[in-house]
């Protein structure tokens, strides 16, 4: 049986690149991106967490889910065949009561933190104190 | 006839009808416009979704809930290119946040039964309280205001005509 290979940190450079481009966007100031790899996901998908101001309305998700929406390979940032480029996407609202319950999500965040699979790419003042929270 | 254009085509119906209902002299319908206008953007919405979904661009497509701000922020944020002319950066650069604000508005708008114990939130077509408990129907007249009318006219009448131009162009990129 084939054994995928893990990608991080491989494309750090691009995911700064990407998390760049979201700290210019006037809609929804960035506190946090994190770069990680969490151990029983797909080993080449790229997984980044986004905490964003007002992300969905800063509501928090009924299902107790933080939102997770997967890229494909595009334009500005191409990927090779069998990876993708995930991002989870939170607001800081939802984020603080994920930590406290122990989302699925921020499991897997705190797994790969704990495995040294986990970069910080930004964090502001606020995005720092949430990630004191993970770690 | 594809999803995504019957998606669209559904959207820009919800949009005539409710230019249709949308009478600035009865406060009264204001309830009834906003319902299809969220209905506009949602199928709107979903229609750009399906068809990055069928083309591969992303790797999920429309879900049955009738919020959408998320997916919206989602659009907003795709990988730009240098080429500000690229379809996906035009489509980044539609997403303002005045128009995310509205959409998210209109997600709150979605009616939706109360959790147990709460409050029945303010919405466009159920009776609803407020922070005293006192009941009332969307269709008073001093329940949505002329300015929130605007905004959401204005957000429902840019996604509906800039997301069917990018759709068309979808279609052309990605047959």
């Amino acid at each position: 049986m084939a054994v995928a290979t893990a990608t991080y940190p491989a494309f750090e450079g691009q995911v700064r690149e990407l998390v760049d481009q979201h700290r210019k966007l006037k809609n929804g100031h960035l506190h946090l991106a994190v770069y990680f790899a969490p151990p029983r996901r797909h080993k080449r998908d790229i997984f980044v967490l986004e905490v964003i101001d007002g992300f969905g309305g800063d509501v928090v998700d009924p299902e107790d889910k933080l939102f997770e929406f997967g890229y494909g390979s595009t334009p500005g940032f191409p990927v090779p065949a069998g990876t993708s480029l995930r991002m989870i996407l939170s607001n800081p609202k939802e984020f603080h009561h994920a930590v406290d319950r122990d989302w699925k999500a921020v499991k897997e965040l705190r797994t790969a933190c704990g495995a040294g699979q986990a970069t910080v790419i930004f964090a502001d003042a606020s995005g720092k104190r949430l990630w004191t929270l993970i770690r | 006839m594809t999803l995504p254009r019957a998606w669209m085509q559904q959207g820009d119906s919800d949009f005539r009808a409710a230019v249709r209902v949308d009478n600035h002299a009865d406060a009264r319908t204001r309830c009834q416009a906003i319902s299809k206008y969220q209905q506009c953007v949602e199928k709107s919405i979903k229609g750009v979704l399906d068809k990055l979904f069928a083309a591969g661009v992303i790797l999920q497509g429309s879900d049955r809930g009738h919020r959408v701000a998320r997916y919206a922020a989602v659009l907003g944020r795709f990988p730009a290119t240098p080429d500000n002319r690229a379809l996906l950066s035009q489509m980044r650069r539609l997403f303002t946040e005045r128009i995310l604000n509205q959409i998210n508005l209109l997600d709150s708008l979605v009616p939706a039964y109360p959790a147990a114990g709460g409050l029945a939130a303010r919405n466009h077509e159920y009776p609803f309280q407020d922070a005293v408990g006192d009941w009332h129907a969307p269709s008073d007249e001093d329940v949505f205001t002329a300015g929130e009318m605007s905004r959401i006219r204005h957000c429902a009448g840019t996604l509906v005509r800039r997301l069917g131009q990018i759709l068309d162009a979808l279609d052309l990129l990605y047959p």
